[in-house]
């Protein structure tokens, strides 16, 4: 066992298996985990993610015929989001590419390592100049999340922090990688180092980040995360369709791409009308209501339009959330005219909306202006932009 | 489906195609607009547009739309093309009942 898991034995509430790693599911309440990923900073373990190194002369040639994004696009110490589809077209699982001056590190959070490596073994094709290296055993992720993760990760890192695009990166030494990702809308670095030196780190984040009141979180506090902040989720709207289309995912498919594994079969399904998509719900009514649930029946005007998929309370609007799979001529934003029945038979009305759900607290950080920690900025920009219009109206 | 409705859903539907169609034309996007979904990011990932292109959809909304984006507007509705739609309908309505 390695250090880092054997401390997460010691301290978090409860470890599961993902993608046959062990990772904290869960550290504190959900609530204060919660809190602090929208409101400062949280640690967590990611190395349940697979991990593949993709190197030699062809290795360009082998990802941009796996995957269905513009692999060309992707700079040096760049990352492109996209996804690998199967040979229906439908989503198999997003991928972060990184390219590391030609040679590629690959992230995967819903399959497993062989399976990751199987994907990309059967799309090679004639490409023989190519050589994958797993770094799922051997690498660790650790990520700091939250409105003032880069505040913290620049005590560690330096000032360099600072300049990270969103999907950017930072090769650190060999194999060790200070990514900018995340899949909740607020800043996010995630290191991906050597799975030995994991421990020390997450040690030290765990005491420097304690002045930002820095909570160790799990994975579970993501499924919430990412129902405010949709990402592609198999155990959420992948449940009901795979198709990107459907899921409003075509952002991560490069449609005029010459060539990519699942590309005739989804340009034949782009032909067609769409008849349902993904759209986000928010219930009228404020509070937690506990019977609402995947699977309720949405209603126009007491006609089946369309079902809730994932569903849950958002802490930040006070109110249950939803993606609901509804048919297309009713799929908008914007529209209070449908119903929900629960489970206790009850109608409630919701409003479909724009996802997100929330404006997220890091859209209010300028990291160039503002501080956690240093009393002599300003924690956000509203509270710059309140302190100026009041020395004005003195003035 | 209610007259009612079928208006306010099809005012969006209009407005979502004016809006793709001019983001495509400004910004030479290669997307047709059925590629690009309503919720899709415009900055970050998405459409990956930077902070010159944002300058472009201000310009955008001024001369498609009619709305001048005053300084200090919560930049927010610039997030996806749902809320781009959402803010030029709120300014339509705000101007119907001035």
């Amino acid at each position: 066992m390695n250090g880092l898991l054997a401390l997460h034995n010691q301290q978090a509430k409860n470890v599961i298996s993902v993608n046959g790693i062990e990772v904290p599911n869960q550290y504190s309440e959900l609530d204060k985990e919660y809190y602090a990923l929208r409101h400062n900073v949280a640690l967590s373990d990611y190395s349940h993610y697979s991990k593949l190194k993709i190197e030699g002369d062809e290795a360009f040639d082998v990802l941009d015929v796996s995957v269905a994004g513009d692999v060309a696009e992707i700079r040096d110490e760049q990352t492109l989001h996209t996804v690998l589809l199967d040979e229906a077209g439908n989503i198999i699982t997003d991928v972060y590419i990184m390219n590391d001056d030609d040679s590629y590190v690959v992230l995967a959070e819903h399959v497993d390592d062989a399976t990751l490596m199987n994907l990309f073994q059967e799309r090679m094709g004639e490409f023989e100049d190519v050589e994958m290296t797993s770094l799922t055993q051997s690498h660790a992720i650790v990520a700091v999340e939250g409105p003032y993760s880069w505040e913290l990760a620049k005590e560690i890192y330096g000032m360099d922090v600072i300049g990270i695009p969103f999907l950017g990166f930072i090769a650190l030494e060999d194999d060790t990688y200070l990514l900018r990702a995340g899949k909740h809308g607020e800043f996010g670095y995630k290191v991906i180092l050597p799975i030995q030196e994991a421990e020390a780190l997450w040690k030290e984040i765990e005491e420097k980040g304690m002045r930002y009141e820095l909570v160790k979180a799990g994975l579970a506090l993501h499924k919430l995360t990412r129902l405010e902040n949709p990402y592609f989720s198999p155990a959420g709207s992948g449940s009901v369709s795979r198709d990107p289309r459907e899921l409003q995912l075509q952002w991560m498919v490069r449609y005029d791409k010459d060539e990519f594994f699942g590309r005739e079969p989804l340009l034949e399904k782009r032909d067609q009308a769409l008849t349902k998509i993904i759209v986000g719900v928010v219930l009228e009514q404020e509070g937690e209501i506990k019977a609402i649930g995947s699977g309720d029946v949405i209603f126009c005007n007491g006609e089946e339009i369309g079902k809730l998929v994932s569903c849950g309370y958002s802490p930040s609007l006070k109110k249950v959330i939803a993606q609901g799979f509804i048919d297309k001529a009713y799929a908008y934003a914007g529209i209070d005219a449908y119903v929900i029945k629960s489970a206790d038979g009850v109608e409630r009305k919701i409003n479909t909306t724009a996802t997100p759900f929330i404006n997220n607290h890091s859209m209010l950080i300028n990291p160039n202006e503002n501080s956690f920690v240093n009393p002599d900025k300003f924690r956000n920009m509203l509270e710059q932009l309140e302190a100026k219009e009041a020395k004005e109206a003195e003035a | 489906m209610q007259e009612v409705l079928k208006n306010i859903i099809d005012e969006r539907k209009a407005v979502l195609g004016e809006v793709k169609k001019v983001l495509i034309e400004r910004l030479n996007l290669y997307q047709e607009p059925q590629d690009i979904d309503e919720d899709t990011p415009l900055f970050g990932s998405g459409l990956k547009l930077d902070s010159v292109d944002a300058t472009e959809v201000v310009v955008m909304l001024d001369m498609s739309f009619g709305i001048k984006v005053e300084e200090g507007t919560d930049p927010s509705f610039m997030r996806n093309i749902n809320q781009l739609v959402d803010f030029i309908l709120e300014h339509k309505r705000a101007t119907e009942a001035a």
